[in-house]
């Protein structure tokens, strides 16, 4: 997993190709389309876990998508880059397209990611980061999503809310 | 008739140093009271009772103690026993259980009203409070109201003094509407020494020449006649005897033709107090912002989160006993009580909730010269600081999970979604074991910062193991729970750094 955007770096200087093959691949099930298979294909090195291998292809899709020259910034994660968005735009609906995402089965995952990662096309992403995240989503202790959603509100202003008085006799 | 005479018969339960058990008299009780450990029963109203009882007895047969070098003398020398078997042998014919004259603590000539061509007597288990009775259930408690069955009785007149000091007002009875003893809302508490006679001696506070004078326990009194009960009697109260031994209901007993046991008796009104603002030496006050000086009660939060107010200061709130208890070891560190019984029962609107008996270790560094109390106070407020933080923490997840977007919960919901929430009472229930542990810390050459420190150290590792547990029970829901749940976490996590901070400055 570690150094595979470095990785698709590498390649992209290389072949211009690499990045159109990738985001082509979006539009199939993750690990569906063959001309990607080169790209990806060496670094999946555990067969038998086909999670895995969906991941690495749906994060190079990603990757391929949000891709710009000269993108300038530190590489956030996911959750973070939400909530700067919201921050900047100042509506709601990011947050709950963040929560959306975070209640996503594993069907559901990649269109919402693929939307969510095309809102965010100015920020710059860690996407390193975001394919280890992926790789656990279906733990059971939801490390992932907790991880994710604490980036997120720990980002974010917190809305002007009053905290809430504290009365003696509920103080139980 | 007479029969079961309380001076030589069984029937106060005491335990001795070697864990045996026995039931005494009143004599053998008090003349013993070197070789005793305790006064143990399981209820504890009835050990509250007991206690308060003995000391009763114990002003009278002792004239005293009238100031703390009488009482000190007491604590060195014992009690007189001459004096004790004298004032019993005085008095013998006033505790007999039953008598027609005098029967102890009863209403002679109290007669049972006929109903149908048949006398109404109720169930004994009218003046018990641990058992089921007509008008109050008691869960766990599988004696039957109609077929109660017979006690003997050495347990009647335990549940009969029980009765008097702790009965509890409301309802109508045959004579009148019945009021609470003076006595029966608030905690009582007793500084247990390392043998009875040191608890009854702790507890024996100086009563002033005029106030014993005519201070009259009930025994002694000529029984209130039946037409003024009747009409609701009423007085004031004279003295510490009066107020142990104070006729809170008319009870008279039914003795079986075995003349041994009880099953029925009479149970009505008794006298009013009329005393305001009485000051009990068992008692420890508060001082509320609009109602004055109040003792305190048990409530729903635990007693131990009340403790400072068990400790003397200069405020003197602190219960009698336990500043009596600390001048008279002064001298004899070694009889120091070890620990405190805090006992009573809580009530709503005249109905018992609970009833209960805790029991604490006393600071040792009481005996010295430093401020405990407000020392402990401070490690009770870092508490419930600390807590607060939880609190909020678990009022933002509730209003949070509730609202899922833009819903606005209401407070009631927001509250009653809280207390199915079990951090908070995780909280205060693993701290007070805590509690318990720090309590015997405070010897006399023990630093009051190494106890803050580890305290603090027992708060935070508190706070973060209840919010570790909550997260851990709700972070495996939806987006909506989780969301919830790291908004919340905020106030914890400044909490913790805030406490990290202050035990930093502790280490160094």
């Amino acid at each position: 997993m570690n150094g595979f955007i470095k990785w698709l770096e590498g390649l992209n200087e290389k072949d211009t190709k690499v990045r159109a093959v990738l985001r082509r691949s979006l539009a199939f099930d993750p690990g569906t389309y063959v001309p990607a298979y080169p790209y990806v294909e060496p670094f999946v090195k555990d067969e038998d876990n086909p999670w895995r291998r969906e991941m690495h292809y749906l994060v190079a899709g990603l990757w391929a998508m949000h891709w710009r020259e000269g993108q300038k910034g530190k590489p956030t994660s996911l959750g973070q880059a939400c909530a700067t968005y919201q921050m900047a735009s100042g509506s709601t609906n990011t947050e709950n397209r963040f929560i959306n995402l975070l209640d996503a089965d594993p069907d559901q995952l990649t269109h919402r990611l693929r939307q969510t990662i095309a809102l965010l096309k100015e920020h710059s992403i860690d996407f390193d980061a975001l394919l280890k995240g992926l790789l656990y989503w279906n733990d059971d202790q939801k490390r992932t999503q907790n991880s994710w959603a604490r980036d997120f509100y720990r980002n974010i202003k917190h809305e002007n809310e009053t905290e809430p008085t504290i009365k003696e006799e509920e103080n139980k | 008739m007479r029969r079961f005479n309380l001076i030589e018969e069984k029937w106060i339960p005491v335990r001795f140093p070697d864990g045996t058990r026995d039931e005494l008299g009143i004599r053998d009780t008090l003349l013993r009271s070197r070789e005793i450990a305790a006064i143990e029963d399981p209820s504890p109203l009835v050990v509250a009772a007991l206690h308060r009882f003995l000391l009763a007895v114990l002003y009278r047969a002792l004239e005293g103690p009238m100031d703390i070098e009488q009482a000190k003398v007491l604590f060195r020398d014992g009690l007189p026993g001459e004096k004790i078997t004298g004032y019993l042998e005085k008095w013998r014919n006033r505790f007999w259980l039953f008598d027609e004259k005098y029967p102890f603590y009863q209403v002679p000539g109290y007669e049972p009203k006929e109903e149908k061509g048949k006398k109404k007597w109720r169930p004994w288990i009218a003046m018990a409070a641990e058992h089921n009775a007509d008008n109050a259930k008691v869960l766990f408690d599988h004696i039957e109201i109609t077929g109660a069955g017979l006690i003997p009785s050495s347990k009647a007149v335990r549940f009969l003094i029980a009765c008097q000091t702790f009965a509890l007002g409301g309802g109508n009875s045959d004579f009148n509407y019945t009021k609470s003893g003076p006595s029966a809302t608030s905690v009582m508490i007793v500084p247990l020494g390392m043998t009875l006679l040191d608890t009854l001696v702790f507890s024996l506070i100086p009563e002033n020449r005029e106030v014993l004078q005519v201070d009259i326990p009930v025994w002694e009194r000529e029984p209130d006649s039946i037409t003024l009960l009747q009409q609701g009697a009423e007085r004031a109260i004279n003295g510490l005897a009066d107020l142990y031994s104070w006729r809170t209901r008319s009870i008279r007993f039914n003795l079986h033709a075995d003349g041994l046991t009880v099953g029925e008796l009479l149970f009505a009104s008794g006298v009013a107090c009329s005393s305001q603002n009485h000051v009990d030496p068992m008692f420890a006050y508060r001082i509320d912002d609009k109602r004055g000086k109040l003792p305190i009660q048990f409530r729903d939060r635990g007693l131990w989160r009340d403790f400072d107010s068990l400790l003397p200061d200069e405020s003197h709130l602190a219960p009698q006993v336990i500043e009596h208890a600390t001048t008279l070891t002064r001298s004899e560190r070694e009889r120091f009580p070890r620990s405190v019984i805090v006992l009573g029962q809580s009530n709503n609107k005249a109905k018992i909730e609970y009833w209960r008996m805790e029991c604490f270790a006393l600071p040792e560094a009481l005996a010295g010269e430093r401020f405990i109390r407000t020392e402990i106070k401070q490690l009770l407020e870092d508490a419930e600081d600390v807590q607060k933080s939880l609190w909020m923490a678990c009022r933002s997840f509730a209003r949070d999970l509730l609202s899922r977007g833009d819903r606005k919960p209401t407070g009631k919901d927001i509250s009653s979604f809280m207390e199915q929430m079990p951090a908070n009472s995780w909280y205060w229930s693993t701290l007070e074991s805590n509690f318990h542990d720090i309590l015997r810390e405070y010897t006399l050459d023990r630093d009051s910062d190494a106890i803050r420190y580890q305290w603090l150290k027992a708060v935070r590792d508190t706070l973060k193991s209840a919010w570790r547990q909550h997260s851990a029970s709700v972070s495996t829901g939806d987006a909506w729970a989780i969301r919830a749940l790291v908004k919340a976490e905020g106030p914890v996590l400044r909490k913790l750094k805030e406490l990290n901070d202050e035990i930093k400055k502790l280490e160094t």
